[in-house]
């Protein structure tokens, strides 16, 4: 049980941990303490009443405090800086520490479904093997993920792990406040047929709390993700019905891997002359973005202002925004994954359909101006 | 004063054009007060330190309860001494009060008494009251009492503030005030997101502004909504549904979570002008012609963007200048005791702003 004890939350600050800030308190009446690295991103937080300590999770002084006299902890913190890699394994050693020092009861450590990348078709589940990969994120939230493990298995520090899939939601981080963003200014060359797991964030932080609360489990990893697959046509769909914009460029994905790697960057007459074969509208698009075209597009748009601008710019396309291997794999692969051992060990079971979840989003979406 | 002789007396003495780096060095061995800053927070470091540097002023003491921070200032900026408490250390003549909101009232009043000049941040206090006390503190020491409410230096907001006085726009029949922006002011402590330090979220601290400005253009409220989004800390949104004495009505809505227009909408029964808020670059008005209205050195430019960075060295000059003058400062506690009253009053009355997918399921307990 969590109502009523002292919680400590790690990247309290960010997408998962502001919202899981607001259950504990709203649903559950916790007691909440937050490690803050950066108080100017707190506003989110500092609606409810809780408890903040300034430092990192390196900071073994800060940490050592902000564990002291907690009955669990959830580790939400990631940096995503790839350059802060082992930044985000020091600080998840210092904060294991610190638990086992202070004995605290439970310990919910955010890992991702990104441990099992590169997907492989068909079904995912806590027993898939992890690949090699050098991808930065995916090897770092598997090494954090299993130095927690070690900690479970060497001193029994009461470890679960909990592996989100795609989370969107309110405040999303990637799968909402930046794929907005995105397709307000790209099309997203997107392979046909991939599979999205999709999870609403309350779903992913109403696992998090069954985590603290369970007593019979632990040491486990355990896949959290909504009820169903849906393809990636279908997620970025429902983005642009929302926002009433044509984002997805359906291609193969060989034709994707064919295509130059960032259209904007690479302005080469032959690439150009490709490009003008492939999408003329595109090709202009770039071409204003060459020095002295710019220089002459925006001497026009100074003389006519608005008249000028916006049926130029309407007229141009938004440039194509062509995936990383690390993206394209991940759209391309047509994974299930599995919740079958939340749903029998943790008890869990998504509450928010894609549909309803999407609901809620296209109201803080239009709410948030984003 | 008329607002043109009061812009043109701030403008005369305080801008950098008029009153130059050797005068102001030159007053200074002569006759610039001994200055502390009491709080070396953010807007310590990173807008009154640069700027009395820029201004050659070096402060006489820092006050901070934390002292390494203090120390740190301190040597960057050439400060003489430090000290955890402004009272153990008596030998200034002036100073700046940027410490938590909480503190504004109790420190200021307290200097005020001992007849210390004081430029205190906005929120000038929690309560009306303690205005009211701060106000009354001065007038008796004769020190002089100046609030930190920088937008009334901006150039345009005093060209609103003089079209509405010559009537341009007719009786303002609504309003509206949209300003936010996803916050990253480089708090140095916890206490701005505290209740009991910080004494409130977004319209205690932005809204101070904004109101100020409301207040200034067109008068007095007479009845009002006030929602936000507090659930026991400090708002980050807030809504306030205002009717004027006037009997004009509109909205102002702020946000530390997200982007708003970040501009003032005022509709008389002849034309409208919006003005930019937070910094944005923005003046424009319907009809054009209102945009050519000048009123001696006021007027209005479209062009113009005055950072705050540019706001602060007016102020502090304002204060100097009403320090020397024994004159009345550009923005006076009677002033900025309006703002604060009027805050105080929506705290009062709160009521809460439920976002849909705060509690999707409504408000019974899981589990």
């Amino acid at each position: 049980m969590i109502t009523g004890k002292k919680v400590l939350i790690t990247g309290a600050t960010g997408f998962i941990g502001g919202r899981l800030v607001e259950k504990l308190i709203l649903y559950h009446d916790a007691n909440v303490r937050v490690l803050i690295r950066n108080f100017a991103r707190a506003s989110r937080i500092a609606r409810f009443h809780v408890e903040m300590i300034g430092g990192s999770i390196t900071d073994a002084q800060a940490v050592d405090e902000a564990v002291a006299g907690c009955d669990t902890v959830f580790h939400c913190a990631h940096d995503f800086m790839g350059k802060n890699a082992q930044q985000n394994l020091d600080g998840a050693r210092t904060l294991a520490d610190a638990c086992l020092r202070h004995g605290i009861r439970r310990f919910v450590h955010v890992s991702t479904i990104s441990v099992y990348e590169p997907l492989s078709d068909g079904d995912v589940d806590e027993s898939t093997p992890p690949k090699s990969t050098s991808w930065t994120y995916p090897v770092n939230k598997l090494a954090i993920e299993n130095l927690f493990l070690q900690y479970w298995e060497k001193y029994n520090l009461p470890v679960i792990v909990i592996q989100p899939t795609i989370v969107y939601g309110p405040f999303g981080g990637y799968w909402t406040d930046t794929q907005v963003k995105m397709m307000r200014a790209f099309r997203l060359a997107l392979p046909i047929g991939g599979l999205c797991n999709p999870v609403y964030v309350d779903d992913v932080v109403d696992a998090l709390i069954l985590a603290a609360r369970t007593e019979e489990v632990v040491g486990e990893r355990f896949l959290i993700s909504g009820a169903k697959p849906i393809t990636w046509r279908e997620f970025f769909g429902a983005y642009e019905r929302m926002l009433g914009i044509n984002f997805v460029a359906p291609m193969n994905t060989e034709e994707i891997k064919q295509t130059e790697h960032s259209t904007m960057l690479n302005n080469g007459i032959i690439s150009n002359l490709k490009l003008l074969r492939r999408d003329p509208r595109l090709a202009a698009h770039r071409l204003v973005r060459r020095k002295p075209v710019n220089k002459l597009y925006k001497l026009a748009q100074s003389l006519m202002g608005k008249n000028f601008a916006r049926p130029v710019s309407k007229a141009l396309p938004a440039p194509l925004y062509v995936p990383d291997e690390q993206l394209l794999a991940l759209y391309g692969a047509r994974a299930s994954v599995k919740i079958d051992k939340a749903r029998r060990l943790l008890g869990y079971a998504p509450a928010f359909d894609f549909d309803r979840g999407m609901s809620l989003t296209a109201q803080y979406v239009k709410w948030a101006n984003l | 004063m008329t607002i043109e002789a009061q812009v043109l007396s701030v403008e005369q003495h305080s801008c950098a054009g008029t009153y130059g780096l050797m005068e102001v060095e030159k007053r200074m061995n002569n006759s610039v007060p001994r200055i502390a800053i009491i709080g070396c927070g953010a807007v310590t470091e990173h807008r009154y330190l640069p700027v009395l540097a820029e201004m050659g002023i070096k402060p006489t003491l820092l006050v901070d309860i934390n002292l390494q921070r203090a120390r740190k200032l301190a040597d960057a900026f050439n400060a003489s001494r430090i000290s955890d408490d402004y009272r153990s250390q008596g030998e200034f003549d002036a100073a700046i009060v940027a410490s938590p909101h909480y503190l504004h009232a109790p420190v200021g009043i307290d200097l005020l008494r001992r007849g210390i000049h004081v430029l205190v941040e906005k929120p000038m206090a929690l309560a009306a009251t303690e205005c009211d006390e701060m106000i009354a503190a001065a007038e008796e020491s004769k020190a002089v009492l100046a609030v930190g409410l920088m937008r009334r230096f901006i150039r345009n907001a005093q060209w609103v503030n003089a079209a509405l006085d010559a009537d341009l726009l007719g009786p303002i029949e609504s309003f509206d005030f949209r300003e936010g922006v996803i916050y990253d002011w480089p708090v140095a402590s916890a206490f701005f997101f505290h209740k009991e330090t910080a004494g409130g979220g977004v319209l205690i601290d932005t809204g101070a502004h904004t109101l100020d400005l409301l207040l200034w253009w067109m008068g007095d409220v007479a009845s009002f909504e006030y929602y936000d989004d507090s659930y026991g800390g400090v708002e980050a949104e807030c809504e306030l549904l205002l009717t004027l004495a006037s009997g004009a009505t509109g909205v102002v809505e702020l946000s530390r979570t997200r982007e708003l227009r970040n501009t003032a909408i005022l509709r008389g029964r002849r034309g409208e002008i919006e003005i930019g808020l937070g910094g944005k670059k923005y003046v424009a008005a319907n009809p054009k012609e209102i945009l050519a209205y000048t009123n001696g050195t006021v007027r209005s430019d479209p062009q113009l963007q005055q950072l705050y960075s540019e706001l602060f060295p007016l102020q502090i000059k304002d204060w100097l200048r009403a320090i020397e003058t024994r004159a009345t400062p550009f923005v006076p506690g009677t002033v900025a005791a309006r703002s604060v009253a009027l805050i105080e009053a929506c705290y009062k009355q709160r009521r809460l702003l439920e976002l849909p997918w705060v509690r999707p399921n409504g408000r019974k307990t899981q589990g």
